[in-house]
């Protein structure tokens, strides 16, 4: 039975699609949409002048940032202080991990932003914020595989204060790389980006 | 053979357009940063002339076998343009950025195998087990196309790459005209190629004649200077990449 079909007949019975219909159009406009939406995304993205990047950045409470990074990246006597509630609370929450994420997105292109003054400098340390933003991605999508309820993503969970850590290390290198090269590139706009940071 | 005048001022201004576009593509230079899609169209012109033979000759049998014998040319040129549009912007500086290489041949796997199965959902109203093949094959063809598309534009944005200006040119006419293709391919599985067929294949054929001659515009421009990379930067980068792809392989062993 197709949908050709009910427009010959003009028959209620007949205008009963398929599941499998259902599902290719659902599938065809799925696709073009999500299409349309990156394209829109990627473009709009592309045209944002440096203040309109700036002013994406959503607030990340830095201090709790800073206090799980630095547990985990600069370990002293005390490693256990910090317990899984506290990093948690520290980073806001999922809410915190997802902003950190979009944000990384956003410091990359403010990253990409200062090839136009230190060329050189800036597409090394794009490179290297680039690698902390996959580890950033990388440990968010576990944390997220660790709050689903499944038995499967059981190790994911017990493994998320880890997760969580090792996401807020990232967003901490990336946003003291992406200071520095300002600092040394374009002194003017480092206050700025330092408060929005 | 019988051809509407729509079908022939198509047929021509796309042939003529993409012979523009391959003169532009060799005499400015561009060739050097896009050899397939200067070769993509360098192919598109020889065949748009070998169809005007069975066109004058009005042997519908010669039209055919040209059509059916260029296809998967025309396909394997197309992909090609895919992955050169993705070479140039997941390689801004020579070597390929970490993670964008694996992630596009990883989603661009899953998108073929997605193109393969949404084809057969649905059961074309056309004449004969080959009818209805040249259907699924059509709606493949785009699907295929506009997912790695898609793949490329996700993995740049995500990883913060930008789009020079010829690039995102190919980009954006390439992106619209896969995205008409689906829908008029997606159309066809449901009236076949018989009704309607010409009516959406123009609109295909518009759109991707809208797309050449945006191209061909953006093509006789040139690009805003970049600064060169120098071989000591690009070492230094090399390094880089595979000092992380080295870390990142003894964490995955680690794990």
């Amino acid at each position: 039975m197709t949908l050709t079909h009910w427009t010959y007949k003009n028959s209620i019975h007949a205008m009963t699609i398929p599941l499998s219909y259902l599902v290719f159009d659902a599938l065809l406009c799925g696709l073009v949409i999500a299409v349309i939406a990156d394209w829109h995304s990627s473009r709009k993205r592309a045209r944002q002048d440096w203040r309109t990047l700036v002013a994406g950045l959503r607030p990340v409470d830095f201090a709790g940032v800073s206090a799980v990074a630095t547990d985990y990246l600069d370990p002293h006597r005390s490693q256990t202080e910090l317990n899984p509630d506290e990093i948690w609370e520290f980073l806001g929450g999922y809410e915190g991990l997802k902003r950190m994420r979009d944000n990384a997105e956003i410091m990359l292109a403010l990253a990409a932003y200062a090839q136009r003054w230190n060329y050189a400098e800036a597409v090394i340390v794009t490179e290297r914020m680039r690698h902390d933003a996959s580890l950033l991605r990388s440990s968010v999508r576990r944390v997220q595989l660790g709050l689903l309820p499944f038995r499967l993503f059981r190790r994911f969970r017990f493994a998320l204060p880890l997760h969580a850590q090792e996401a807020s290390s990232s967003y901490y290198l990336m946003r003291q790389r992406l200071l520095s090269l300002y600092e040394t590139s374009h002194a003017g706009r480092f206050p700025t980006l330092a408060a929005a940071l | 053979m019988h051809l509407s005048i729509v079908d022939w001022v198509i047929m021509v201004t796309t042939s003529l357009a993409e012979a523009v576009l391959f003169a532009i593509l060799v005499i400015r230079g561009r060739w050097r940063e896009f050899p397939v899609f200067t070769s993509f169209m360098g192919i598109e012109t020889v065949i748009n002339l070998l169809f005007f033979v069975p066109i004058w000759s009005g042997s519908w049998s010669l039209y055919a076998w040209i059509y059916y014998s260029t296809v998967l040319i025309e396909f394997l040129m197309q992909l090609g343009v895919v992955w050169e549009i993705a070479r140039i912007v997941m390689r801004p500086t020579g070597t390929w950025v970490q993670d964008a290489r694996k992630r596009f041949i990883l989603w661009g796997t899953a998108g073929i195998l997605f193109a393969a199965v949404v084809p057969f959902l649905v059961t074309p109203p056309a004449a004969g087990l080959f009818g209805r093949l040249e259907v699924r094959g059509n709606l493949f063809t785009s699907l295929v196309f506009c997912e790695l598309i898609a793949v490329v534009t996700r993995t740049s944005k995500s990883l913060g790459l930008g789009w020079r200006n010829h690039v995102m040119a190919l980009g954006d006419g390439w992106t619209a005209w896969v995205v008409v293709a689906i829908l008029v391919d997606g159309l066809h599985s449901y009236s076949g190629l018989a009704r309607y067929s010409g009516d959406l294949d123009h609109v295909k054929m518009f759109v991707f004649l809208a797309a050449v001659v945006y191209w061909i515009v953006q093509f006789w421009l040139n690009e805003p200077a970049r600064q060169p990379i120098s071989p000591e930067l690009r070492a230094y980068i090399q390094g880089l990449h595979e000092h992380i792809e080295s870390d990142l392989d003894t964490l995955d062993v680690q794990e």
